[in-house]
């Protein structure tokens, strides 16, 4: 490997970036493709509903990135979607067990969820906006212990089938696959939509929303867009993961789970990718080494928590994100 | 007497609801200056609170010293978990996300180790015997505990008011929330300040702790209802306002009181709307910038 | 000032994530084999809560457990036993992952556990699937379509106000009853087990409207009773009927007495039975209760049972679900026994279109299936509460009911046994 590692990079020469050669990273990402593909036949059927549940939440934080990374809003309720979204995917289980159909449903269902609600939070920024999405969180976790079906007690759910004419997986090896090839679409999705004129268009409003105004851009839209499409990706993780729990309850709309998407966002700090990453190691965190120790899952996370607070990358997150007396 | 025409389910409920009211006002006063003055988001102030009932419940001994020592101890502990937060939240000035994650993170850290330290059951406090009692209010019984909490938290109204509009102290305080840069540049020390508020409001949520054990006890989950409540109450009164938050504060603990009692099942809605509401008529206002 | 894209970072974070995520799986064991207990070793998993509202529940679970196995010489059916401990959270996807780990990872042949009826819902697909019983011991969903891998040595919620109901008829002749409880699925099926004897038995609520006072759960449970305290008193309720657990059962006994309601107060045991009781003492005095258990019992094992946790536990008194897990680790000792003397499987009763293969029964090999098998052949249990066995239909104890009335053995406050109720289970 003909790498030219940079020096150790101090104050003097900063320009001085690491450089690798152009089929490094490429070639990585292909590996770790290979890698998660072949996950099932690596490991035991534990590991692996855990792997697909972090995915699920890949989907979240995804979904908190668009707002976080390039709306620069901060949400602390894309939960309450995802089980809007579960709840939607739930009752379309009822009448398919086809996979893809549920996940259209879901993600229609979330969108048009957060598109009404949306019109209330986008009104607020910085804090205010993070207290609205947090109550509007709680709201639907309250609707849903009162009138979604099954009430606190949650409801079970048929397994999932991938396409038509194939039977429902039950093992979790093929949920996990088929969680993956959702996940890459919507990546995919997602990949194109922060290319777009409008992505760039939100990076613009996060970073001075009255020049954007002055340009004559109406910003008020254009965040209720975003927090729509935000909205019908956290829909979309909904459907995904009453595939691989088969089970809803509104339990599932709760703060942590939204604290956990929105820091997973952070760590993320402005890239999908990132925020899927962060996901997958703030589940494994939270489920797998809380498993490993005996039950102090609260601990794990809260210390994940801080240590994330301090990190040097948030600083430029949250520079996007003011106290609104700052606001110059 | 008139007082049996006064004394009804629904005013003795009132009454329950102003009792409550002021104990979240108490809770909530310290939120509101720490987010609204000194800056800081606090997620861990549930945390706080717990810390108080179950100091309140291990030093309780049924006489006015169990309740003394308990209050000392939560000066203490509300002060150094003030200047605690203050650290931590330090190298976090203008990061209000970072403030966020960092309290949450402590929030959990709390509640696992309260578990451990003192067991997942509930506890239940009881005042000092010679207040444990009930006095008879026309046909009914009402804890006496309750009414010297209600006389307690108007005395502790009065007092913050005092404190905020009338002393010097307040008068440094308003001022760094109204300009920071300002107050600084005529020799006031801004970070002291906000030091300083973070430790009053340490000692106020500590202390509601204390005096507040009998009526909402120590238990896993207090910290998470009370944080819920007193985010409420905040974001309704308009962060850094005591008189917002007492209004606030009042309103809530009748929606959740006697709006339990006239239309239940929806109270939960009312407390989430309201909060909503308030936040999108307001969000203007909820800026920090008027401390009363 | 726009938000840095670090993509080349980012991209590095999720190999680097998957990376290590694979190395480490790696280490846990990769084996796709099947679940085989050829070893002479007995591996159970204790599924419990360790965090969350449930904890001291958990930790009583565990407690009980220990003890019964500790009787026994850690051995069931002779073999020695290993308990793998995991944490069911709140019930949802804490308990679904820890069953899946159990269950895959650490491939137990019983899972023991659930202390409420979420964890059993949440868990009971897995159990079809992986062929794994539940031995229940804490709530249940009251109904379940296939109870084929599911084994409750605890309770049907709506068993403890239907075995009160007939008595409180009697005693309150026609007086009304007002009846009061939390407003989610668990509280709905303990207020309605009552309502709906205490109705057919002829009696009346004295509510507004005649339905039961629901209190709000959602989203935290409340407790401020005050609203309802005082509309109690002005009915002319002659008995007041409840239940609640936990924090609640505490706040509503303790502003019960603070408002002065002088009614005399009737309610599913949970209401003073453990932590409740403990945090509680003179203020729950006089309080009837209806429960399958109490620590006053008059039979040998009761005795044995008692003596054992108190010397083990400074001089404390255990409660219902320490004898719940007791009663598991009594009901795997009879089923691991029944499968060692082995016996062709039956499938055991009930629709199940995945009954057990009728595999590896020959001369008693222990495995899941027929462990669950056993489970349909065991007899009576010889338990604290008295002796019982598991009703057909839901895999329930069939077993006796007592009133308890709250008083005071020595210093202690307890739930002293009055009388034997009745009967109850499926």
């Amino acid at each position: 490997m003909s790498a030219t590692p940079a020096s150790v990079t101090t104050g003097a020469s900063p320009r001085r970036a690491r450089r690798l050669p152009r089929w490094s990273l490429p070639t990585l990402g292909f590996l770790g493709l290979a890698a998660a593909v072949a996950l099932p036949w690596l490991v035991n059927g534990y590991v692996i509903a855990l792997a697909a549940t972090a995915l699920v939440m890949a989907v979240l934080a995804m979904s908190a990135q668009l707002l976080v990374g390039w709306a620069g809003l901060s949400p602390l309720g894309q939960a309450g979607y995802l089980v809007v979204g579960a709840y939607m995917a739930a009752r379309v289980a009822t009448l398919t067990d086809l996979g893809p159909v549920q996940v259209l449903a879901a993600t229609a269902a979330g969108a048009v969820a957060a598109a009404v609600t949306g019109s209330l939070a986008v009104r607020a920024r910085g804090i205010p906006f993070l207290m609205v999405t947090f109550g509007l969180g709680e709201l639907v976790h309250a609707a849903a212990n009162q009138w979604a079906p099954g009430g606190s007690e949650g409801t079970h759910t048929a397994p999932v089938a991938a396409l038509p004419g194939l039977p429902a997986m039950v093992r979790p090896g093929w949920v996990y696959l088929y969680v993956l090839a959702c996940v890459l679409v919507i990546g995919a999705a997602v990949a194109v939509l922060v290319r777009t004129r409008f992505a760039l268009l939100l990076r613009a409003v996060a970073a001075h929303e009255p020049r954007v105004q002055a340009a004559g851009h109406h910003t008020g839209r254009l965040l209720l867009a975003a927090y729509t499409i935000a909205g019908g990706i956290a829909g979309a993780a909904g459907a995904l993961a009453i595939a691989v729990t088969r089970y809803v309850s509104p339990a599932d709309a709760a703060m942590g789970v939204s604290a956990l998407a929105l820091a997973a966002a952070l760590i993320g700090s402005g890239s999908m990718l990132g925020a899927g990453a962060g996901a997958v190691l703030l589940v494994a965190a939270r489920d797998w080494v809380s498993g490993l120790l005996g039950g102090h899952g609260p601990t794990l996370l809260g210390l994940c928590f801080l240590l994330l607070a301090y990190l040097p990358r948030l600083r430029q997150a949250s520079r996007t994100l003011r106290l609104p007396r700052r606001r110059t | 007497m008139g007082l049996n025409v006064l004394v009804n389910p629904y005013t003795m409920t009132a009454l329950d609801g102003v009792a409550y009211g002021l104990l979240l006002f108490t809770i909530a006063a310290g939120l509101t200056l720490i987010v609204g003055v000194a800056g800081v988001f606090s997620m861990a102030h549930g945390t706080l609170y717990l810390a108080g009932a179950y100091l309140a419940w291990y030093l309780a001994d049924g006489g006015w010293t169990g309740l003394a020592l308990a209050l000392a101890a939560a000066v203490v502990v509300g002060a150094v978990g003030g200047a605690g937060l203050a650290a931590v939240v330090r190298p976090l000035v203008d990061r209000p996300l970072g403030q966020v994650l960092a309290t949450l993170g402590i929030a959990y850290l709390g509640a696992d180790q309260f578990n451990q330290v003192f067991g997942a059951e509930p506890r239940s406090v009881d005042p000092p015997r010679a207040v444990a009692g009930s006095v008879a209010l026309g046909d009914y019984q009402y804890p006496i505990y309750r009414l010297l909490f209600i006389a307690i938290g108007l005395v502790l109204v009065v007092g913050l008011f005092w404190l905020v509009e009338r002393s010097r102290a307040g008068a440094v305080v308003r001022a760094v929330v109204a300009d920071p840069g300002m107050a600084a540049a005529t020799g006031l020390r801004t970070s002291a300040v906000r030091v300083g508020v973070l430790v009053g409001g340490g000692v106020l949520a500590v202390g509601a702790g204390v005096l507040g054990a009998p009526v909402i006890g120590p238990s896993p989950g207090v910290d998470t209802t009370v944080l819920a409540y007193s985010l409420i109450v905040c974001v309704v009164g308009g962060l850094g306002s005591i008189r917002g938050a007492l209004l606030a504060a009042l309103g809530v603990g009748q929606i959740l009181t006697l709006g339990v009692a006239l239309v239940p099942g929806v109270a939960a809605f009312i407390l989430a709307a309201a909060m909503l509401v308030a936040l999108t008529v307001r969000h203007r206002a909820a800026l920090p910038g008027q401390p009363a | 000032m726009t938000p840095q894209q670090t993509p080349g970072r980012s991209r590095w974070r999720l190999v680097v994530a998957v990376a290590l995520l694979a190395a480490v799986t790696a280490c846990t064991g990769s084996s796709l084999g099947g679940a085989d207990n050829s070893d002479e070793e007995i591996r159970i998993g204790l599924i419990v809560p360790k965090s969350g509202p449930y904890k001291s529940v958990g930790d009583d679970q565990v407690a009980g457990f220990r003890l019964a196995l500790e009787k026994l010489g850690g051995e069931l059916g002779g073999r020695p036993v290993k308990v793998i401990e995991a944490d069911e959270g709140d019930g949802k996807a804490t308990a679904l992952a820890s069953a899946r780990k159990l269950i895959e990872q650490d491939k137990v042949l019983a899972l023991v556990g659930g202390a409420t009826a979420d964890t059993v819902q949440t868990v009971y697909p897995l159990l079809k699937e992986s062929g794994v019983p539940l031995i229940g011991i804490g709530g249940r969903p009251s109904t379940v379509e296939d109870p084929s891998y599911l084994w409750s040595t605890s309770w049907l919620s709506q068993e403890t106000g239907a075995a009160i109901a007939g008595h409180l008829r009697e005693t309150v002749g026609d007086g009304r009853v007002w009846v009061i409880g939390p407003d989610y699925i668990g509280g709905h099926d303990q207020i309605n087990g009552f309502v709906d004897a205490f109705r057919e038995a002829g009696g009346e609520l004295a509510n507004p409207g005649g339905e039961p006072a629901w209190t709000p759960w959602a989203p935290t449970p409340t407790t401020e009773f005050s609203p309802y305290l005082t509309k109690i008193k002005d009915s002319d309720a002659v008995a007041v009927y409840t239940f609640y657990a936990g924090t609640s059962a505490v706040e509503f006994v303790k502003q019960y007495r603070q408002y002065g309601v002088d009614v005399p107060l009737y309610a599913s045991g949970f209401l003073t039975e453990g932590a409740p009781l403990a945090a509680l003492g003179e203020q729950a005095e006089g309080i009837y209760t209806s429960l399958n258990y109490s620590t006053t019992l008059d039979n040998a094992a009761n005795r044995d049972f008692v003596r054992r946790y108190s010397a083990a536990n400074d001089g404390q008194l255990p409660n219902l679900f320490h004898v719940s897990a007791w009663d598991a680790v009594l009901v795997l000792d009879q089923a691991v026994t029944e499968t060692l003397r082995g016996s062709e499987a039956v499938p055991t009763a009930g629709a199940a279109p995945a009954s057990p293969p009728a595999g590896a029964e020959e001369t008693g090999e222990v495995t899941s299936e027929s462990l669950t098998a056993a489970l349909s052949r065991i007899g009576s249990i010889d338990s604290p509460r008295g002796a019982w066995q598991f009703g057909p239909t839901n895999h329930t104890p069939v077993q006796a009911y007592y009133l308890r009335e709250v008083a005071q053995d020595g210093q202690v406050w307890v739930n002293r046994t009055v009388q034997t109720l009745t009967t109850l289970g499926s």
